[in-house]
């Protein structure tokens, strides 16, 4: 389990991350979002150990980032927004490079090998020059290198940067696979449609601080106190935006041109159910109804100003 | 004893297969570049031994000593050109390798794993190590022909590498570290360059000041330092230490040095790696302890040539305030503050006993004082037993019951020793205040840094030309005059009025250094003061 608290890092200007707070189980996937600048990069940083947090900590099953960081570096795989691969050097030797520093045993290396490249569908590339990797397969082999000493918990800084939509799909499976086997993994990104889909956790972080976090749909609920319901009557929308109006929990109802209702309803489910029997008791016929689905894109949009550091 | 075990097996991981060494060895061996590298070095090589061997034994009608000595000179111009090979080579091999890494931004995944610092540079110190004897055993063929032609024999041979190899670690360490300090890779090898020609001529100097003395015949008895020369291998390469009744190669005392060199070189480099490490703090321990002993070996050294002159507690001062001349290089590192991303150097107070080796701001003062101190007492010390070892017997032995400070009794010159004491400590004192002014413009870590460092070469080099301009006549030796105005003037001069002097600019210099560090501190405060003040605004707004 991982618990953020309170996590603080000051540079000579400016404060890069004020006061950072969240906890993760295994198997959560956690995405990070935020703009450019917003602090993710110094956050993953100081969670990796490769930062000295100003204020604040982190804790991984108990272990201390600052006071025991070889015992945090151990169950971790730190994947930074760049390569940072090695000239000269094949596919396995890189990853048998990777896997001695974490100390896999080497009788246990080349079978570490073997399963990291096949998690990453990397098996044909194995006796490669690193260097004549495509991107998206060098992306693929420095997630491997997170991989080799099977960690706890993966810090992966914008993956998919640079990838196509392919190759996308292809991370957000494996993800999403690494999830399953009960890891936790932060993943940053600043592009929304990126996360929405295999994030179960996330956190939207701006000038530092982070303004909401947790389940995606409870975050969806949170920042979204009123639903829209979109709903289609088969004559006399005016009439009916005069009845829902003097209904209790409607705040606004409009009709479009073409006869559809918008209604921003502050009501729960129970509610959303009276609304429909009153339309009908009133003689409108609905044809169609359905809840707007509200996303992290909106909810993104809704939280942050845009402002950067 | 589970600790010992987990010790060794520390150990034995970072020196034995580490990967880091393992990695670049694969790399090394790659492709036919090593090869043609190693091939051409060895032809320069034969090349030039041939060429040297025929100028030496061409003449076929010279008598059998006559060819013996010019087969000698034959070795000796090969072990020459074999140290020059090294000098040039080994901190060009070294000093990329970590700024390569930082510039391949692959150095935040290597300490992302479990991996110390130490780990790490030894990795990076035994891949170029390896390469350095790969040269030494490729030059085996033609040493060797110099030993079955009768030039030299093995033992003097393999002497020679050992000596060799041995500074070819110092070398290596000391580019290992300019490479981790440097931002790029050509001011890396430049750098190293400038670190490492310093050494190689103290030691070339030190080393020929005793070899080149002795005539023919002359016993092998030698201070061990002739051994730390690689230009010096052949003539070192016999001599010995008497400690006591024991005759102690001197290669033993050399190899303690070159490791300590290279201990020192890489907890330096360590601690400029590692956010969280433990390397900066036991670079203090280690680098106090290691002062007071070089300071100690120093004074005992020395003994002979100071001799016993009516000042001798001017002279031991004036010493000790030139042998902290290089503080200047590290003070920056130990008094400025700011906010690098490293908690480090964040500003936590004026002046702090308490954990004194603990690198932060305020432990900094404390330190240099420590460190002052010690090096007083290890120059004394060492001062005294080479006195006692002389034989001279000018002092009573009731005073040699006393501690060695007290033993330079006022006739021998204490008081001026403690004057020069006083100017020491005052100088240092007053360049940390400096330092602290500097970081209080909150103009960041480096700048500061450069401002301390910088305003001491102005201070004490811009008054040389001005007193010059205005008086060209007047000595920087003897009584008060023009050059009086400059406060390292005391230390240049022999004259019994110098410790006075010293004493007053000691005086002038702490009345100084006490306003300036306590304005800066007026200013820190302010600072921070702003800082919380905008942290709050920012806080309650969100
Ligand atoms: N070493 C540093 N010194 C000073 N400021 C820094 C340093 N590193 C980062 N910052 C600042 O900290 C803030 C947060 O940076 P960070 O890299 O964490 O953002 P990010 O969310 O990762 O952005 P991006 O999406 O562009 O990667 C930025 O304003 C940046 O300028
Ligand atoms: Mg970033």
């Amino acid at each position: 389990m991982l618990e953020v608290l309170n996590l603080r890092k000051e540079y000579a200007g400016l404060t890069a991350v004020k006061g950072v707070s969240f906890s993760l189980q295994p198997g959560d996937i956690f995405g990070f979002i935020g703009s450019n600048g917003a602090g993710k990069t110094t956050t993953i940083r100081m969670i990796a150990t490769l930062l000295e947090p100003t204020s604040g900590t982190a804790r991984l099953n108990g272990a201390d980032i600052v006071n025991d960081p070889m015992a945090v570096r151990r169950m971790i795989g730190y994947m930074p927004d760049f390569f940072g691969l090695y000239d000269d050097v094949k596919v396995w030797e890189y990853l048998d490079f990777f896997a001695a520093i974490y100390q896999v045993p080497a009788k246990q290396r080349s079978e570490v090998i073997d399963n990291v490249l096949e998690l990453t569908d990397l098996t044909v590339k194995k006796n490669a020059f690193v260097q004549s990797l495509s991107r998206g397969m060098q992306q693929r082999l420095c997630l491997a290198r997170c991989l080799v000493h099977d960690p706890l918990l993966l810090l992966l800084d914008e993956p998919a940067s640079g990838l196509d939509p392919r190759a996308r799909a292809e991370l957000k499976e494996l993800i999403a696979e690494l999830g399953r086997m009960g890891k936790i993994v932060i993943v940053s990104s600043h592009i929304l449609p990126e996360l929405s889909d295999f994030c179960n956790t996330v956190g939207i972080i701006e000038k530092g601080e982070l303004l909401a976090y947790g389940p995606v749909n409870e975050i969806v609920r949170a920042t979204q106190p009123t639903r829209i319901l979109e709903a289609h009557v088969l004559k006399d929308a005016a009439g009916a935006v005069e009845l829902l109006q003097r209904l209790p929990q409607v705040v606004t109802a409009q009709a479009t041109r073409d006869g559809e209702l918008r209604i921003d309803f502050a009501g729960d489910n129970e509610g959303q159910a009276e609304l429909v029997k009153a339309l009908v008791d009133g003689g409108f016929k609905p044809i169609g109804f359905r809840e707007h689905q509200a996303d992290l894109e909106d909810v993104f949009l809704k939280l942050t100003t845009g402002a950067v550091n | 004893m589970t600790t010992v075990m987990n010790w060794l097996n520390e150990n034995r991981a970072v020196y034995f297969g580490n990967a880091t060494s393992m990695r670049e060895f694969r790399v090394q061996l790659r492709g036919n570049r090593s090869v043609l590298l190693f091939g051409a070095y060895l032809v320069m090589l034969i090349g030039v031994a041939m060429f040297v061997y025929s100028e030496a034994v061409g003449d076929q009608r010279m008598s059998i000593v006559e060819a013996q000595s010019r087969l000698q000179s034959f070795y000796m111009t090969v072990m020459e050109l074999l140290a020059g090979t090294i000098c040039v080579v080994a901190p060009a091999l070294s000093a990329t390798t970590v700024v390569l890494e930082r510039q391949r931004r692959s150095l935040d995944l290597v300490f992302s794993a479990p991996v110390s610092p130490k780990y790490f540079l030894v990795g990076k110190m035994l891949s170029s190590y390896r390469y350095i004897w790969m040269l030494l055993v490729l030059s085996l063929p033609v040493t060797a022909a110099c030993v079955v032609l009768g030039g030299a024999s093995w033992g003097d041979v393999l002497g020679s590498y050992v000596l060799l190899s041995m500074q070819a670690l110092v070398l290596t360490s000391i580019s290992l570290l300019m490479s981790t300090l440097a931002p790029k890779p050509v001011s890396a090898v430049l750098w190293s360059y400038a670190a490492c020609i310093p050494y190689l001529l103290v030691t070339a100097s030190g080393a020929g000041s005793f070899l080149f003395g002795y005539g023919h015949g002359h016993s092998m008895e030698a201070p061990f330092f002739v051994a730390l020369s690689p230009f010096m291998v052949i003539q070192a390469v016999g001599t010995y230490t008497a400690v006591g009744n024991f005759d102690v190669p001197n290669w033993i005392p050399a190899l303690g040095v070159t490791l300590l060199i290279t201990k020192i070189a890489l907890l330096t480099a360590g601690s400029l790696l590692s956010p969280v490490g433990k390397e900066a703090r036991s670079l203090r321990i280690h680098g106090f302890f290691y002062l007071v002993a070089t300071i100690g070996l120093l004074g005992y050294y020395t003994t002979s040539s100071i001799g016993f002159s009516s000042d001798l507690g001017g002279t031991l001062g004036r010493t000790l305030a030139w042998v902290l001349m290089p503080l200047i290089v590290v003070l920056p590192f130990m008094t400025c503050y700011g906010y690098d991303g490293e908690n480090r150097f964040k500003p936590n107070g004026m002046f702090k006993l308490t954990d004194i080796f603990k690198p932060t701001p305020a432990t900094g003062l404390p330190y240099v004082l420590l460190l002052i101190g010690g090096a007083a007492v290890g120059l004394v010390s060492g001062f005294w037993i080479g006195v006692r070892e002389s034989g001279v017997s000018f002092l009573s032995p009731a005073t040699a019951a006393l501690t060695p400070v007290k033993a330079a009794t006022p006739n021998l010159g204490a008081f001026s020793f403690v004057e020069y004491f006083t100017f020491v400590v005052a100088f240092w004192v007053f360049f940390w205040s400096v330092g602290r002014l500097a970081s209080s413009f909150g103009i960041g870590l480096r700048a500061a840094r450069a401002l301390q460092f910088g305003s001491f070469l102005l201070l004490c080099a811009i008054p040389v030309p001005v007193i010059i301009t205005l008086d060209h006549a007047s000595s920087l030796t003897g009584g008060t005059n023009i050059w009086s105005l400059w406060a390292l003037r005391s230390i240049f001069n022999g004259d019994s009025s110098a410790s006075g002097e010293a004493m007053t600019y000691a005086v002038i210099l702490c009345l100084l250094a006490i306003p300036i560090s306590f304005y800066a501190e007026a200013r820190l405060k302010e600072m921070l003061e702003k800082r919380n003040a905008i942290r709050n605004v920012v806080d309650s707004a969100a």
